[in-house]
């Protein structure tokens, strides 16, 4: 084996799981026909949600596509059914149905499931690259926000004649952010959606065509969202970066650097779109110095309405007292912990362990994984598998503050601008890059001064995070991994209209645009002067690939221009050129599709 | 008084182990490294003096502490100087010209006294330091790591106080910090050092010891003691760690590093005290701000009179942590200012906030107070009469530059501090004056003190009310509520500054049932 990492509990735990299961297996009932239980595959689940009852556990496998039926009480999977696509979340509706989303194939599919077979009923097209669904209490109703494409997708779902569920698109809502998670602020009536990049939340009634507002909290990464059992505060997990701190061991270690935090706000503010989302809230340090808490994630409530939250990057579960004041107890869960939800009683809270493949149950008074479920058999990890348990791994930093995608998202640019020593000092905080095709936009960091992937991550685990020196393996492994990342896939492209785009295309080519940013990763190797100057005085910077560049403002190295027509009316890019706003507005077209 | 403790460990490396280190050095190095110096104060100081300026006061100073007589004609050789060959002839020149006569010792005794047991560089450095306005300090790459660690408040280390036992010519730990790697030891103060890892200490300067004793988090040293109270030899081994001072505190401690964090009194008052500014600050600060939101206090007095060092980064981070947005504040420098704007969402968000500063501290302190107050973040009441702050070239903002090689790091002022609207800290005399810093004064009355009080709270009344405070039910009852912990506080000849702070929150705070 050539993992280098060290097998935690969990892991252990996992594993000899996976051996007592083996050896029962004789007396297990047998699987059904169809189910890919026993296979050996890379599941990575990513969500969970109960059948009405409690009986049967759902757990949705991104990597498989495919939907893992678990008996939380037996311990043990009892099928697998191949969904298809990548299956990011699922619901569950009172009527048994379930609801998934298919994020590669962009759709909402209804199926019914049994423990001996999964039925699709119906598929639902949505707005390209969906992340989540939201049901209404009695399940008549889904909304799905789709990250890429900046959007909500609200959809109905009556029965037929035949009882079957026939889905109806209702209403697609624009947002300007690009949204990863929802939730309810007021069931059923009014509900929130989460950027996935920064801090920005909508406030949205599902049967209107417009949020009602769009507000904002010092936050990245917001990757939990839920409403407290007593109807009072809306909880967002997230993180914060600082722009006045630097990627400074000494920043890194007292948290001035990168913070992990749930913040509670106040559910009456949240409802009232002109009130200051921050009165009244409440931010929670959820690690501290010497312990950090990199990534939190997904919350859960237990029975007595104390918050669970996952974190994702330190391979635990946090348990909070009500409110989040007061002693905090950890759990370690298994690697990734991805998804929670609280058994129907409350006393027990079932973590999606992604990266482990497994799922596993954690007392909530005794404060300890008291059972861990694995999947299913796992082949051997790869180079770009192993590399993608480290991007994720919080381990790999100082005292476990961040991980890798703590900045990048999920390969994502975020809004995030962070002063490390990618430029080789202090003082000129800039954007962090997207990681979409990041293999071809060579040479890196803003200066184009690493001609080496691997340096570049060498450089950042070791500058940025402030972690131990990187193995050689690790450094193989986290670069095979970047290496495996897609170029970008245009999701705006749609939403342009065709006349502006050609025009737009004939212009980047008149104005010479591609002598920098030249296709087909609309990057190049050199350095220019394009009339910018940071605080440490470079002028000269690597032109960022362009592809998705719609997709992720602000704009230039400091994140100076909010949008894409900023950067050419007021920022006149490149050196002084000038340009018509009907110029802009044909040119943005175009490099919306990109 | 950890800080003193810890820092008057670093002085003693500083000052002496560097003269250990430099002995032989010859003087062709020295006149490279002061030439590279000259040139980067040329290059990056805020108001750089005349280059012979500093080379003449750096060659005078190298001349007296070897008590040799100083070229008659050495100002204009100075002003002929092309390079470091020339200055290092010079400086050698000097060196071995003749001893200075009786004349020349009298007119220079203080500076003679001064310069006594140093090197011929350390003097030249002394001297060209003194010349710069903000002063100049030169360290060697090894120190200044240290220091930079002691600023951030994550030095790893056995963590005491050394000294040099004069009868045995031996260091002694003098002072053993709490919680550290030498406490757990059983080591105690006055413990002579025989031997560090085998090597006996005869004849070993201090800086080797402390040198010695040195070394990466988790390594572990083996020391050989006598203890002076019963002269029994034994061995220790300690293994380094760090061992981060506390810079904020509360009201009284309490076990386990805790502090009560409330005011006496019916008004829901925190107070929080900090004593230094170093990476850990803000930090702390988050800790206190969840504890004091959690006992339901409303209102803070922070407490910055006692403020003996201020980092300038932490300072930053700091305002910060306080501050919702707005400017905290600018460095001027010679090719341009720079603004510091603060992140959105602050520390302990709408509470009404007291600030007391003291009246000589690091420019930091003045600078932090003027951002809070510019931003109407908190009443800033200074605790003694006379200026806040220093004049601006007295208020440096000081950065590390490497000199060429990377061995020699020198600290100088690149620019100063000012506040958000570009004005030099000494503008900072408009700050409200809580002149109760003197309680001992007897010429004092009450009542003058209290006719004071309230005149003062109604200048602030316009700053609470811009940031949002309510107002109090009337002007009434809010001088009333300042008057009654005033007047007690005199009667108990206590803290006036502190009853003062708690009468203006108490007026801006609408109690419940008053």
């Amino acid at each position: 084996m050539r993992t280098s990492w060290r097998p935690d509990r969990a892991g252990v735990l996992a594993a000899s799981m996976l051996a007592l299961a083996l050896l029962a297996g004789a007396d297990s009932p047998p699987s059904p026909v169809g189910s890919k239980a026993g296979e050996a595959r890379v599941r990575r689940p990513v969500a969970l949600a109960l059948a009405p009852g409690g009986a049967r556990l759902y757990v949705a496998n991104r990597r498989a596509g495919s939907l893992s039926v678990v008996d939380p009480k037996a311990g043990r999977v009892v099928a697998e059914f191949d969904v298809g696509g990548e299956v990011v979340d699922l619901a569950c509706r009172p009527d048994g149905r379930l609801v998934l989303v298919d994020r590669s194939g962009g759709a909402l599919i209804l199926a019914r499931v049994s423990d001996r077979s999964l039925e699709v009923e119906a598929r639902q097209v949505v707005a390209a690259d969906p992340a989540s669904v939201l049901l209404d209490p009695d399940g008549a109703m889904a909304v799905v926000a789709s990250t890429a494409s900046h959007r909500l997708t609200v959809i109905d779902l009556p029965l037929d004649a035949s009882e079957k569920v026939a889905p109806r698109l209702a209403r697609s809502i624009p947002l300007p952010f690009a949204p990863r998670l929802l939730a309810w602020a007021d069931p059923g009536m009014m509900l929130v959606a989460a950027d996935a990049d920064g801090g920005r939340l909508a406030l949205v009634d599902p049967l209107k065509d417009l949020p009602e507002s769009v507000r904002s909290i010092p936050a990245h990464n917001i990757r939990g969202l839920a409403r407290t059992p007593d109807g009072l505060s809306l909880v967002v997990a997230h993180q914060t970066l600082n722009r006045l701190a630097r990627s400074t061991f000494e920043d890194v270690h007292w948290g001035a650097l990168i913070g992990n935090h749930v913040r509670f706000l106040d559910l009456a503010a949240v409802l009232d779109p002109g009130a200051n989302l921050l009165t009244g809230s409440r931010l929670v340090d959820l690690g501290r110095t010497g312990r950090a808490a990199g990534d939190p994630g997904a919350i859960a409530f237990d029975g007595k309405g104390r918050p669970a939250v996952a974190l994702e990057g330190v391979h635990e579960l946090v348990l909070l007292p009500v409110g989040g004041r007061g002693e905090a107890r950890r759990v370690g869960v298994g690697q990734g912990p991805s998804a929670v939800l609280a058994s129907p009683d409350g006393a027990r809270i079932y973590v999606a362990a992604s990266m482990d493949d497994a799922v596993a149950i954690v007392a909530v008074e005794a404060g300890a994984t008291v059972r861990t479920i694995p999947l299913g058999p796992r082949p051997e990890p790869g180079p770009v598998e192993r590399g993608e348990r480290l991007f994720a791994d919080a381990r790999l930093s100082h005292d476990g503050w961040m991980s890798c995608r703590s900045c990048h998202g999920d390969g994502r640019a975020g809004v995030l601008s962070a002063d490390t020593l990618a430029d080789g000092g202090v003082g000129a905080p800039k954007r962090v890059p997207p990681l979409f095709g990041v293999g071809h936009t060579g040479p890196w960091t803003w200066l184009g001064a690493v001609p080496r992937l691997e340096d570049q991550v060498r450089k950042s685990v070791e500058t940025t995070m402030r972690g131990k020196a990187p193995t050689a393996d690790q450094v193989t492994d986290l670069t095979a991994y970047l290496r495996s990342l897609p170029p970008y896939r245009p999701t705006l492209a749609a939403d342009q209209p065709e006349a502006e785009v050609a025009r737009g295309r004939s212009l980047f080519k008149a104005r010479k645009c591609a002598e920098c940013h030249a296709p087909p990763s609309y990057t190049s190797e050199g350095t220019f002067d394009v009339g910018l100057l940071d605080e440490a005085g470079h002028r000269e910077f690597n032109p960022p690939s362009l592809l998705g560049v719609g997709d992720r403002p602000p704009y230039l190295h400091d994140g100076r221009a909010a949008s894409l027509p900023e950067v050419f009316l007021r920022h006149r890019h490149p050196r002084d050129a000038t340009w018509t706003p009907e110029e802009v507005e044909a040119l943005t077209a175009f490099l919306r599709t990109l | 008084m950890i800080r003193r403790i810890v820092l008057t460990c670093l002085a003693f490396v500083l000052g002496i182990g560097l003269a250990e280190a430099r002995a032989e050095e010859p003087i062709a190095e020295v006149a490279a490294r002061a030439w590279a110096a000259t040139e980067v104060v040329l290059a990056r100081h805020v108001e750089p003096p005349a280059c012979q300026q500093m080379l003449l006061a750096g060659l005078r100073a190298m001349a007296r502490s070897q008590g040799v007589a100083m070229p008659a004609d050495l100002a204009r050789r100075v002003s002929e100087l092309t390079g470091p060959g020339p200055l290092g002839v010079l400086m050698g020149e000097i060196l071995a010209g003749p001893k200075a006569d009786d004349r020349e010792k009298a007119g220079t005794f203080d500076v003679r006294t001064a310069l006594a047991g140093y090197s011929p560089d350390q003097a030249f450095f002394e001297g060209f330091g003194a010349a710069v306005p903000g002063g100049l300090t030169l360290m060697p790459e090894k120190e200044r790591k240290v220091r930079e660690s002691m600023e951030a408040n994550l030095y790893v280390g056995v963590q005491v106080a050394l000294g040099m036992d004069d009868k045995s010519k031996r260091p002694i730990f003098q002072q053993i910090l709490e919680g550290g790697p030498a406490e757990a030891a059983g080591i105690l103060a006055g413990d002579l050092i025989e031997a560090v890892d085998g090597q006996t200490t005869e004849g070993m300067k201090l800086g080797g010891a402390v040198d010695r004793l040195r070394g990466a988090e988790g390594t572990e040293v083996t020391v050989s003691l006598r203890r002076s109270s019963n002269g029994q030899t034994f061995e220790r081994t300690m293994t380094r760690a760090r061992l981060p001072r506390a810079t904020v505190q509360g009201v009284a401690p309490l076990p386990g590093k805790r502090w009560t964090v409330r005011l006496d009194g019916p008004e829901p008052i925190g107070y929080l005290k900090i004593n230094e500014i170093s990476g850990s600050t803000p930090q702390e600060l988050r800790a206190f701000a969840s504890q004091l939101e959690s006992e339901g206090l409303r209102a803070l007095v922070l407490d910055l009179r006692n403020v003996g060092g201020a980092g300038f980064h932490p300072t930053v981070l700091l305002a910060d942590a306080l501050l919702d947005g707005g400017v905290i504040g600018k460095v001027i420098k010679a090719d341009g200012e720079t603004t510091y704007r603060a992140e959105p969402d602050a520390l302990l968000r709408d509470w009404p906030m007291v600030v007391l500063v003291g009246g000589s501290q690091p420019p930091e302190v003045a600078w932090l107070g003027a951002a809070l107050k510019a931003n109407h973040r908190a009443t800033v009441l200074r605790a003694q009469a006379g200026p806040i702050s220093p004049q601006p070239d007295d208020a440096p903002f000081l950065e590390d530059i490497p000199l060429p090689g990377g061995d020699w790091t020198i600290r100088l002022a690149t620019g100063y501090l000012a506040t958000a609207d570009g004005r030099p800290l000494s503008s900072l005399r408009s700050l409200p004056v809580g002149a109760f810093g003197n309680v001992a004064d007897p010429r004092k009355k009450t009542e003058e003190l209290l006719a004071r009080g309230v005149q003062i709270t109604r200048q602030t009344n316009d700053a609470l009310a811009k940031s949002g405070f309510p107002p109090s039910p009337g002007e009434a009852a809010r001088d009333a509520k300042i008057a009654a912990p005033l007047a007690n506080a005199r009667k108990a000849g206590g803290d006036l500054d502190l009853a003062m702070a708690r009468g203006i929150l108490a007026g801006s705070l609408k109690l419940p049932g008053k």
